[in-house]
């Protein structure tokens, strides 16, 4: 247990167990599925300011205090404050020793390449990113391929850096290494294993 | 557990009492002040285990003594102070009303009250606690000495 002050802390889930599980399904459908839209039951939790709801939830279910996190949340920031004190996760100034990082606003200062892709050995190892867009949805945009996708799955996204796409494939050609990541917005979620084959 | 009594006691110190005390004492301090005030949970009552370290002698180097279950809670009392528990134990009604208790006593204008209300009492009451159990432990006390040394 790591102890943390109280303080001005928003609550986290209703109910921690029943929550984080629900939260936890639709990220394996999210990920199942890549590219698939999904909402996540993020109703049940209250987010801080600078954190979507479904970025909350997921931030929520899958950290803890083994989990080592980089985010780009300024560090008086009081999503950073809610995330220490629910999830009592360490945070790493270096991405490169992160378990999970949090990009809540990328930008071109987004560097893909310092996160930890795995070893071959421990391709499992990975970092998974949570990253925040602008919007999320269906329709015209990028053609995903690859497992878990029956032929063709579309997804429109907004408030990626433009060398986000070419840099993800780079570090994912190197299979089995790469990034997973998983899009949120609102209370959206999308998966992007390393697996899939994003064209623009 | 010191207390000193002419100064006024710190956060620390009460948040001590509190998750020492015994839970039917908390709750019964809590319906003298009833109504209690509308509270929300920041941290729901939970239970978890924490390791215990020690140092040898109280000054040697330090060593993982074994985990004890811990209940732990934080909540907010509506437009006001919040209030912590760590209780040992597994007892999440006792981490409610201590942590309920700790943010009353955070409120200006009802701390000195309750400062006499219901910590006093249970400060008076850990008090004579410890002492009839030093008492007991020290009527089975035993006196060792030698006689002559066999040299």
């Amino acid at each position: 247990m790591i102890v943390t002050a109280a303080e001005n802390v928003l609550p986290g889930f209703n109910e921690p167990t029943i929550d984080a599980q629900r939260v936890f399904r639709s990220v394996l459908e999210a990920m199942a599925h890549p590219g698939r839209i999904l909402t996540v039951p993020a109703d049940r939790v209250t987010a801080p300011a600078g954190l979507s709801p479904a970025a909350a939830a997921v931030g929520l279910t899958l950290l803890d205090n083994e989990t080592m996190v980089w985010t780009d949340l300024p560090a008086a920031s009081p999503a950073l404050a809610w995330l220490r004190f629910h999830c009592g996760c360490p945070f790493s100034a270096d991405p490169g020793q992160a378990a999970f990082g949090l990009i809540a606003a990328p930008d071109a200062g987004l560097d893909l390449d310092r996160f930890f892709p795995g070893t071959d050995e421990a391709p499992e190892a990975a970092a998974t990113l949570f990253v925040e867009v602008d919007t999320l949805q269906a329709g015209k945009g990028l053609r995903l391929s690859g497992p878990g996708i029956d032929g063709l799955q579309t997804l429109q996204v907004r408030g990626l850096p433009e060398d986000f796409w070419p840099v993800r494939q780079r570090i994912c050609r190197s299979h089995p290494l790469g990034l997973d990541i998983l899009l949120v917005c609102g209370d959206l979620l999308a998966g992007l294993p390393r697996t899939t084959i994003v064209n623009g | 557990m010191t207390i000193a009594s002419n100064t006024p006691m710190t956060r620390k110190e009460w948040i001590q009492v509190l998750a020492r005390a015994d839970c039917r004492d908390l709750e019964a301090a809590c319906r003298q002040i009833a109504p209690l005030p509308p509270y929300r949970f920041i941290r729901r009552p939970e239970t978890g285990m924490v390791m215990v370290r020690a140092r040898a002698g109280g000054v040697g180097r330090p060593f993982n003594m074994g985990e004890a279950t811990l209940t732990r809670c934080s909540l907010q009392l509506d437009g006001g102070p919040s209030g912590t528990a760590y209780i040992l134990g597994r007892n999440p009604r006792h981490a409610e009303l201590a942590a309920l208790v700790d943010a009353l006593l955070q409120d200006p204008s009802r701390g000195a009250e309750l400062m006499a209300s219901v910590i006093a009492p249970l400060v008076s009451k850990l008090r004579s606690q410890r002492q009839s159990q030093a008492q007991k432990t020290a009527a089975t006390k035993v006196e060792f000495f030698t006689m002559a040394r066999g040299e």
